[in-house]
């Protein structure tokens, strides 16, 4: 059955080309109502699918019901399921979502209690990714069957014409099942390759280029030409005040580091100051969120030159928001786990629990920051967060952007939050506060953690932002991850 | 170890019987609850319905050593055999599939067309071996397994079966080129004649059965959006009427000599007999008079997901797809081709004998 091999070699062939960043798992920490959820979503890697959802409650206990909204479908023509506690964890519910069409949803946690009522909203794309190959037994299976069936073919055939015509009836037969099963892998192979070539999301394509002028340089971002030669941006929403929140690194040593703000100018394109980077091939990844609340992390790379000397008129003036980090290049992996991380101005970050890139089942990343004193300092809000991270994986199959609230697009979160609140007006009802991470943030606090399961295992660079008596301060953190679940 | 014949065609035919139900029920499961798993009770009676035909089969096959049977019967019950082997593979490449293309798979997907060629083997295993049975030990049942793969052949045009759609050539095309043939099997394999018409009554009760059970069992969709309110099974659609060209070419075959002059005859007869029934009947199946627990008909029942409006009465495509004099040439012949493959093959399942 050299067709079925060939077949499994092709597949295997094309699920090698990865997807820009890996890591389609959706953990959200917040408060609904009195309680406070974290949720995870592992979308299926095909729409239609299910999404295994899990939802830990804290804060009494809960009947939850939980409803996958399609964006722009009302929340009351979406089915609710029980959320099924989970046996031997206490406060832990599960529930199996459909995704019917691609696109965003809402993954809305409805609860109910003592307490009182509380609801999450946590946005998540439904979309198709690049189909995982067919495990080995399963192709060994199912070439064994397709040989049984070719032979068994002939047998049939030999035995409709017993006497001398069996043996060429027999061949027929087999010979006929076998053009068959050609037939038949031929129309799978179309089926992959439409579904690869046109079902597959891709985040939209753009390419970067640095410009140089007297005063600086600048990084510009512009769409590449859609199938009907349209360069125009999709409408965009604000995360934080901002269209667009793009991370540069710089490639292939993932030494120098920056958290940069692009703002739109009159074509329509986006541009920011490169921040004192030195000059390089760097990988720019931008999170956008749409108006549909789909969020798309876009990806390329670009050549940066080095710093013009003349100090002129800036072109664009840097956002205040924006920050670097440059660091000495990532060693070659394996790599050994870095907890400690000099910060400058005294003072130092702390990975508190490495030990998750061993034990998925830890689910956060969790840093503290000490002044020079070994005290802790106290942590300020940084674009409304208490922290942001970066994770990467070195070979760039991984790249995630996180928050304390976790992996969602908090601009997403709020289109979806406000298209429709389901059974809005009910006495006691509490929708999700997009802002409750502001307030959270206010309090004075020395660590940050980041819901967050390593999607694959292999060497990974982590950068943790938090702001520091008005200063950012980016630490970075290297690892090997072993094990995920 | 003894399995008589007779018992190993009964089970294979229960089973065959119990898959086809199953496939049917899983339609409805799907437009109403949406959501199923491997484990959802139509699956259930589908793969269990499959395997023990295939077990019975084997069984059938081993006890005998294959010899003292004719060699319908050997082909028949090696066919079920091959059909249930393949209708593993397609779990197994199903599952797969689901994960890697999007669960749902779309019409005529290539698991679906395992799906189909599987238990239509299957089906046509269990009728070669009845008859050839029926022929040694007396379990006269082709008409039985004919009337359950009308059912199936009925399931396996969803959605393109709806009565919306009963007012295009594509519709009359492919009903002209499917159901001559598996009427003709039956009336050529069953003992005693009229055999066309009790498979038809065999398909029409069985779809009646569901269309009237079916509704009484709640259910609810889990998936959204939800446009329709549903509360329970929604029936399949009526039968098709193919009662009346089956009780036409029973009638005539009696009395006619010479397979070219009945290939001919059956195909026209199918034709005269059926077209302008279903036309008529069609309208009946959307007017508000069909509107009740027994017809499930005047456009009332629709799949939780669908968003539909006053089309949900209407004729469809009766422009883009309308019915002319090719398109009634069109269903001689296919009606013609498929009665010459529904005679020759009920001749053989009744005439080669050990």
């Amino acid at each position: 059955m050299r067709l079925w091999l060939l077949a499994a070699a092709v597949l295997l062939l094309a699920a090698a080309s990865a997807a820009h960043v890996g890591s389609p798992n959706v953990y959200y920490e917040g408060e609904a109502g009195p309680y406070r959820v974290r949720v995870v979503v592992r979308p299926p890697t095909a729409i239609p699918g299910t999404a295994e959802t899990t939802v830990s409650v804290a804060g009494g206990p809960a009947t939850l019901s939980i409803q996958a909204v399609a964006a722009g479908t009302p929340a009351e023509r979406a089915a609710a399921q029980a959320g099924r506690p989970v046996a031997g964890v206490e406060g832990m519910y599960s529930a199996e979502l459909w995704l019917l069409e691609p696109g965003a949803y809402a993954i809305r946690v409805h609860l109910h209690g003592e307490a009182g009522h509380g609801e999450a909203v946590v946005p998540i794309n439904a979309v198709n990714r690049q189909p995982q190959p067919m495990p080995a037994a399963t192709a060994a299976a199912l070439a064994a069957i397709a040989a049984i069936l070719v032979a068994g073919a002939g047998l049939l055939a030999a035995a409709a014409f017993p006497g001398g015509a069996g043996r060429l009836a027999g061949a027929t037969g087999a010979g006929v099942a076998f053009v068959l099963l050609a037939l038949f892998l031929r129309e799978w192979s179309a089926y992959d390759r439409d579904f690869r070539g046109n079902k597959l999301f891709e985040p939209m394509p753009v390419r970067a280029r640095a410009l140089v002028d007297e005063g600086g340089r600048y990084v510009e971002v512009t769409r590449v030409a859609d199938d009907r030669g349209s360069r125009a941006w999709p409408r965009l929403v604000t995360d934080h005040g901002k269209l667009m929140h793009a991370f540069l690194i710089r490639e292939p040593t993932l030494d120098a580091f920056a958290h940069v703000h692009p703002r739109p100018t009159s074509s329509g394109d986006f541009i920011v100051a490169a921040p004192t980077l030195p000059a390089g091939r760097y990988r720019l990844y931008a999170d956008i969120t749409l108006e549909s609340g789909l969020s798309e992390t876009l990806s390329t790379d670009f050549d940066l030159p080095g710093e013009p000397s003349g100090g002129g008129s800036a072109l664009v003036v840097p956002d205040p928001d924006d920050s670097l980090r440059i660091v000495g290049p990532v060693p070659a992996p394996p790599l050994s786990t870095v907890e400690q991380c000099d910060l400058g101005g005294g003072y130092s970050m702390r990975w508190q629990n490495p030990e998750i890139a061993d034990d998925p089942d830890i689910g956060e990343l969790r840093f503290a920051v000490e002044d020079g004193d070994g005290k802790p300092a106290r942590l300020q809000p940084y674009m409304g967060m208490l922290g942001h991270a970066a994770v990467r994986r070195l070979d760039g199959e991984v790249f995630a952007h996180l928050h304390p609230v976790g992996s969602i697009s908090m601009a997403s979160q709020e289109v979806l939050a406000m298209a429709d609140s389901g059974e809005g007006g009910h006495a006691g009802h509490a929708m999700t506060d997009p802002h409750a991470a502001h307030r959270a943030a206010t309090e004075s606090e020395a660590s940050v953690a980041f819901p967050f399961e390593f999607p694959k295992p292999g060497p990974y660079r982590i950068w943790i932002q938090v702001k520091v008596a008005g200063e950012v301060l980016t630490g970075v953190f290297d690892t090997q991850v072993e094990r995920v679940r | 170890m003894t399995i008589r014949g007779g018992e190993v065609v009964l089970g294979m035919v229960l089973s065959a019987t119990a898959m086809v139900v199953g496939v049917v029920w899983d339609i409805s499961w799907d437009a109403s609850i949406g959501a199923d798993s491997f484990w959802s009770p139509p699956h259930m009676a589908i793969n269990f319905g499959a395997a023990a035909a295939g077990l019975f089969a084997l069984g059938g096959l081993l006890a005998s050593g294959g010899h003292r049977h004719s060699a319908v019967v050997r082909v028949g019950t090696g066919a079920v055999v091959w059909g249930a082997v393949a209708m593993l593979g397609w779990v197994i490449l199903d599952d797969w599939w689901g994960q890697a293309y999007g669960l749902f798979g779309e019409r005529w997907s290539p698991p679906e067309l395992l799906f189909t060629v599987s238990a239509a083997v299957i089906l046509f295993g269990t009728a070669a071996a009845v008859s050839g049975d029926a022929q040694e030990k007396g379990f006269p049942g082709a008409f039985w397994v004919a009337g359950i793969a009308m059912v199936f052949g009925v399931a396996a045009m969803t959605p393109y079966g709806l009565p919306n759609l009963h007012r295009t050539a594509t519709f009359y095309l492919v009903v002209s080129a499917v159901f001559p043939a598996i009427l003709l099997v039956a009336a050529r394999a069953t003992e005693g004649g009229w055999g066309a018409t009790r498979a038809a009554c065999v398909y029409s009760a069985t779809i009646c059965g569901l269309v009237w059970i079916l509704p009484r069992f709640a259910a609810r969709p889990t998936i959204g959006p939800i446009y329709q309110p549903i509360e329970a099974f929604l029936p399949p659609s009526f039968p098709l009427l193919l009662i009346a060209p089956a009780l036409a070419m029973d009638w005539v075959l009696r009395r006619l000599d010479g397979e070219v002059s009945r290939v001919a005859a059956a195909g026209a007869v199918f034709v005269l007999s059926y077209l302008p029934v279903q036309w008529l009947f069609a309208s009946f199946l959307l007017s508000p008079m069909s509107d009740n627990a027994f017809f499930a008909g005047g456009g009332r029942h629709w799949p939780f997901y669908a968003e539909i409006g006053p089309e949900r009465s209407l004729f469809w495509g009766t422009e883009q797809d309308p019915i002319g004099l090719m398109t009634i040439a069109g269903c001689f012949v296919a009606a013609s081709v498929s009665s010459r493959i529904g005679l020759s093959l009920g001749a053989w399942m009744v005439g080669s004998r050990r």
